[in-house]
């Protein structure tokens, strides 16, 4: 599974809204949900919480696989979901740069906002979580059969653990 | 005394195609989900289980036989389809919940704002017009079919003896191996 | 099947089919208030009034009540038509002044400012939730009481009901949304009717999910599995689960 972590704090991310946006919160529903970040939990902390405070959510989109390009672009011309991408103006993805890379290829009008770093392929389990065993080559990092735990990760590079928003079960499945 | 008594039987007609979950193949991505809410207004009437917390299950409506939220319903607002499907006629629910306490598998759902049950309807419109329904249509995974048991058990069969036939010749290759 | 004329459309419907459904089922829209399609016709609010012609004779009659007939011709849309529920309108909107389905309702049928003088109260006395009970749930838990402008909807005596099964079904039909159901803890509540119900908790996972007496009738008068009934839906549908993934394996 793909390991990520975000590169923004919730107050880092709103920097980056205008109160005239109209957004679409996107979460990818594999990966980012087993590293936390992403999935139906987060989605709707997220939300709710940039909802609490002003900004204007349009819609909440949960894709499965987002960086299948086909189900992405399902989206963008789906009758009941296409008046929604031609009014959005901005997209908040909580998914991994695979995922970001497609959306930012389907939906060229909107403002993709640039939220996640990948790290890697990692392994789940149930007792430690999600761990990152095979370092992309950028990281500098050596393969690992335990793998490197994720806070640690995101402690040494200045990013953080997810979700944006602590939700009241906001944690994998 | 008014509560209608399970008596009535609504299980004529042939054998009718259902949605069906593919062993082994759901990843829990719950794009079935979304495609269900996308079809529906917005509500699904599918659900995702995780068994041991690991295994992803994807319920849907069962389309009973006898189906017992039909033979509850004390609005009559429950009935089958020609096409086989047990669905609710919102216009006539008076939201009494009854459905949704007597279904085996937990599946009617209720929307407070519209003050009716929902359930599966086996997209209606879309098997009318000759198309897969939607949850079965989205599955990425190939998770879900749309068939008659017997195809669908067919396959099945099919499937497991393919797996036994594989498994088979890894053996023979294991035990070849450690001879030599 | 009869044919009857709605608006120049003509339309076939079954014998004993009523004006309403004719309409409805050539895509007219009659506002409607105290009609509810699984529910026998009451004809209390006269929203549904629409202009009906036979042997050259015109009624203004409500479409929910009136059964076809044989050569009717129907107009749902003339200006007596409209003024007539304007009224209508405006007394209803005097009568539950803080009901936001009325006010949506008479706005849409061209009211501007209120005329009458208000009685202030919420329930617009069209007898939904009383039919739904008695009829389709087969309690008499609720039914008017008193008349004249005392006339209201109560449980007999105004006291706790010990045969309201806690359904909510008088609270979804009710168009005004005056009869509000809240759960608190074990308790389901139904203040305007002085009643607070017991509910059951799940035996998996201790959530409460239906009340007591509910589960009572259904044990008693139908056939239902005792042993479904002691679990949640959301439970029954883990076990579920859990039996296909064992299933599946
Ligand atoms: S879409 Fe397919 S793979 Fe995804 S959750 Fe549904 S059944 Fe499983
Ligand atoms: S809702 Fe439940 S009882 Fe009704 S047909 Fe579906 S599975 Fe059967
Ligand atoms: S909630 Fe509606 S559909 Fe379900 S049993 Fe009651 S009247 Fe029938
Ligand atoms: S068959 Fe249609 S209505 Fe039923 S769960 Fe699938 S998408 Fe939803
Ligand atoms: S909640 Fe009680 S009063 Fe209301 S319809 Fe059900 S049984 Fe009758
Ligand atoms: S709907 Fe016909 S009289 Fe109320």
């Amino acid at each position: 599974m793909v390991v990520s972590l975000l590169k923004l704090t919730y107050n880092e991310l709103v920097e980056q809204l205008n109160d005239d946006d109209r957004i679409v919160v996107w979460t990818c529903n594999d990966c980012v949900r087993y590293c936390g970040l992403g999935g139906r939990d987060p989605l709707d902390a997220l939300a709710d919480r940039l909802e609490a405070d002003g900004y204007n959510v349009i819609h909440r989109e949960l894709c499965g696989i987002s960086c299948n390009r086909g189900l992405v672009r399902n989206r963008q011309t789906h009758p009941a979901t296409k008046p929604i991408y031609q009014d959005a103006t901005v997209i908040i993805p909580l998914v991994c740069r695979e995922g970001l890379e497609t959306l930012a290829f389907v939906f060229k009008k909107q403002r993709i906002i640039d939220t996640v770093e990948t790290l890697g392929l990692g392994v789940y389990s149930e007792e430690t979580g999600m761990r990152l065993n095979v370092p992309l080559e950028e990281t500098g990092l050596e393969p690992s059969i335990d793998g490197y735990d994720l806070a640690e990760l995101a402690e040494q590079r200045g990013l953080h653990t997810g979700p944006f928003v602590a939700g009241q079960k906001a944690k994998a499945k | 005394m008014l509560l209608r008594p399970l008596e009535r039987s609504s299980n004529e007609g042939p054998e009718l195609k259902r949605v069906y979950l593919v062993p082994n193949r759901c990843l829990g991505c719950e794009e079935c989900i979304e495609a269900c809410k996308r079809e529906h207004d917005w509500v699904a009437c599918n659900y995702i289980e995780w068994v041991n917390r690991i295994y992803p299950v994807q319920m849907v409506c069962n389309h009973c036989a006898e189906a017992p939220c039909e033979l509850i319903c004390p609005a009559g607002a429950i009935h089958r389809t020609e096409t086989g499907a047990v669905v609710v006629e919102d216009d006539k629910c008076i939201g009494c919940t009854l459905c949704n306490i007597v279904c085996p598998f937990g599946i009617p759902k209720f929307s407070e704002e519209d003050r009716h049950a929902i359930k599966c309807d086996q997209c209606a419109e879309r098997v009318a017009a000759g198309k897969e329904p939607a949850c079965v249509e989205a599955c990425p995974m190939k998770a879900l079919t749309f068939a008659e048991v017997e195809d669908y058990e067919a396959e099945r069969r099919e499937r497991t003896a393919r797996r036994i036939l594989e498994v088979g010749t890894c053996l023979r290759r294991f035990v070849a191996k450690k001879e030599s | 099947m009869i044919r009857i004329e709605i608006d120049g459309n003509a339309v076939e419907v079954a014998e004993g089919s009523t004006v309403l459904e004719a309409a409805r089922k050539l895509g007219i829209d009659i506002p409607t208030l105290c009609h509810h399609a699984g529910l026998t016709p009451y004809g209390a609010c006269r929203l549904c009034v629409v202009e009906v012609e036979q042997r050259g004779r015109k009624r203004i009659e409500s479409s929910c009540t009136r059964p076809v007939e044989p050569d009717m011709v129907v107009r749902t849309d003339t200006d007596d038509l409209r003024e007539y529920r304007r009224t209508t309108a405006e007394l209803l909107v005097a009568q539950c002044p803080d009901s936001k389905p009325i006010r949506e309702l008479a706005e849409r049928l061209g009211v501007q400012n209120v005329r009458f003088e208000g009685r202030g109260m919420e329930c617009i006395l069209c007898g939904l939730c009383t039919r739904a009970c008695q009829q389709k749930i087969g309690t008499p838990a609720i039914s008017f009481i008193h008349r004249g402008v005392d006339r209201k909807v109560a449980t007999p005596f105004e006291i706790q009901s010990d045969v309201c099964i806690g359904c909510g079904a008088c609270a979804r039909v009710c168009p005004t949304g005056c009869i509000a159901i809240e759960d608190m803890g074990n308790k389901r509540v139904l203040r305007v009717f002085n009643t607070e119900l017991e509910l059951q908790a799940c035996s998996e996972c201790g959530a409460y999910f239906a009340p007591q007496r509910m589960i009572d009738r259904l044990k008693t008068e139908t056939e239902v599995t005792e042993g479904l009934l002691t679990r949640c839906p959301a439970c029954r549908r883990q076990a579920i689960g859990a039996v296909l993934r064992q299933a599946m394996r």
